[in-house]
């Protein structure tokens, strides 16, 4: 915490002058407190789940916190036309800059063509293939994921997993074309790590016939279809993930199962989840044993 | 939620802006609120931008396939992961998590209990005086953080001062 200004007016000084000492003690009282901004980000619950759960327990516990918080919002001013219109400008080169987006034109007819005789193709070779219930690429139209709203809150926090490779990784190929999966899987962790989740679904489940067997294809596509707001989605390719048994993910998929179950209505399968990842040690013990708890509890 | 009329606007956004009209009607109608939503993640107007129109960039490309009646929740899903990810890019988390503490078991000092008990001030200026007089804030820094504007940081500090004169100071003098 910064030191009293040296900025303060007459009216402030003369105001002040008969408090000062006891503001001084305020501010020693507070000198060690979360900054404003870390504070306000955890009352709206925009924090990493390692970060928000201290902090949600620090303002549950402080008044002076809460009420530093509690800003109304009818005391904001409105929003002023020209930041408005700035942004809509913002909005509409970002579209443009990626072509894909603009879906609805009529541009889109011929590789919506083409992908239709694609999906058509890939659908009669599956019915001598191996089973897989999700949909093949196709335009951002046919991306199956649909991101319903998330208007609820929930009691596991959806963070989004850093990107981390197996050494089998390193060294896997596609079987038809030898083409590097290192190299084949960079566009969708791109689109992942951009945050560009649409097209980081799309990816990934183009790589998913090349790439069967990653672990990652299946676990990110995943975690991308939970950040669409398509837990059903991310059920089956968790589910997909966790069958192919990888000890470097065991805990992640199991903890972004339970947040899958629990976006899906299903607290029982979330917390037979969570309990077998409360008993045993990984990274996700610790949280995985509080949410358990408090799933009970509801 | 199916648009039906996907013809694009006249552009009333400015000379280089056509969305279909089903967007730009949603953009105008949630903006405020997302725009404000991610103040509050972000506490910097620069970023809370970027968190919005990232937020309607991603309503605009999944817009077919968007319930429509549970906006702006989706909008602000998007804008709460996008505000995890920059927190979590920040690297506070151990800068922060050690040193969280509940409040001082120390009772509050009479200023503090004022403070936070006064009828006479509002929220807003409770925090106002707060973040200038306790956390050394300046006026713009407090209007930077808070989205309020200067002239009103200054209104409010005005008048809990005069406040804090009124029903505390002349208690404390007496």
């Amino acid at each position: 915490m910064k030191p009293e200004r040296d900025d303060w007016d007459d009216d402030e000084r003369r105001a002040l002058k008969d408090v000062e000492a006891e503001f001084a003690q305020l501010r020693e009282r507070h000198r060690d407190d979360p900054p404003f901004e870390l504070l306000r980000a955890a009352h709206a619950d925009a924090l990493p789940e390692s970060l928000q759960a201290p902090l949600r327990e620090h303002l549950e516990q402080s008044a002076w916190s809460r009420a530093l918080v509690d800003v109304d919002t009818e005391a904001e001013p409105p929003l002023e036309a020209e930041v408005e219109r700035r942004l809509l400008t913002r909005i509409n080169r970002s579209s443009r800059s990626k072509p894909a987006a603009r879906w609805y034109t009529w541009s889109w007819l011929p590789a919506l063509a083409a992908a239709a005789v694609l999906v058509l193709i890939v659908a009669v070779m599956r019915q001598s293939g191996p089973a897989r219930v999700e949909s093949q690429p196709g335009p951002p139209a046919a991306t199956p994921a649909a991101p319903v709203p998330a208007a609820p809150v929930y009691t596991l926090a959806l963070d989004k997993p850093d990107v981390k490779l197996t050494p089998e990784a390193l060294v896997l190929r596609s079987d038809a074309r030898g083409a590097r999966f290192v190299d084949d899987i960079a566009p969708a962790l791109n689109a992942y790590r951009a945050n560009d989740d649409v097209e980081a679904e799309r990816q990934f489940a183009s790589l998913e016939t090349r790439y069967p067997k990653s672990i990652e294809v299946a676990f990110y596509r995943g975690v991308t279809e939970l950040l669409l707001n398509d837990p059903a989605g991310a059920i089956r390719s968790l589910d997909r993930a966790r069958r192919l048994d990888n000890d470097a993910f065991t805990a992640e998929v199991g903890w972004y199962l339970a947040v899958a179950y629990e976006r899906a209505g299903n607290t029982s399968r979330a917390r037979a989840e969570l309990d077998v990842l409360c008993r045993h040690t990984s990274a996700y013990t610790s949280k995985a044993c509080a949410a358990a708890a408090k799933l009970k509890s509801e | 939620m199916a648009f039906s009329d996907q013809k694009e606007s006249s552009g009333s956004a400015g000379p280089n802006v056509s969305f279909p009209e089903a967007f730009e009607g949603l953009y105008r109608q949630h903006v405020e609120s997302v725009y404000r939503f991610a103040l509050r993640c972000v506490s910097r107007k620069d970023l809370a931008e970027d968190l919005t129109s990232e937020a309607f960039l991603a309503l605009f490309r999944n817009l077919d396939q968007i319930d429509t009646s549970r906006l702006p929740g989706w909008l602000l899903t998007v804008v709460r992961n996008r505000a995890r990810d920059h927190w979590r890019r920040q690297v506070v988390e151990d800068r922060y998590v050690e040193s969280v503490a509940a409040d001082s078991a120390v009772e509050a000092p009479p200023l503090e209990r004022w403070l936070l008990d006064s009828p006479d001030l509002k929220p807003v200026h409770r925090t106002c005086l707060m973040l200038r007089y306790v956390y050394g804030m300046t006026r713009g820094e407090v209007a930077g953080k808070t989205g309020l504007s200067e002239m009103q940081v200054k209104g409010y500090l005005q008048y809990g001062l005069e406040v804090l004169r009124r029903s505390y100071a002349i208690k404390v003098t007496r």
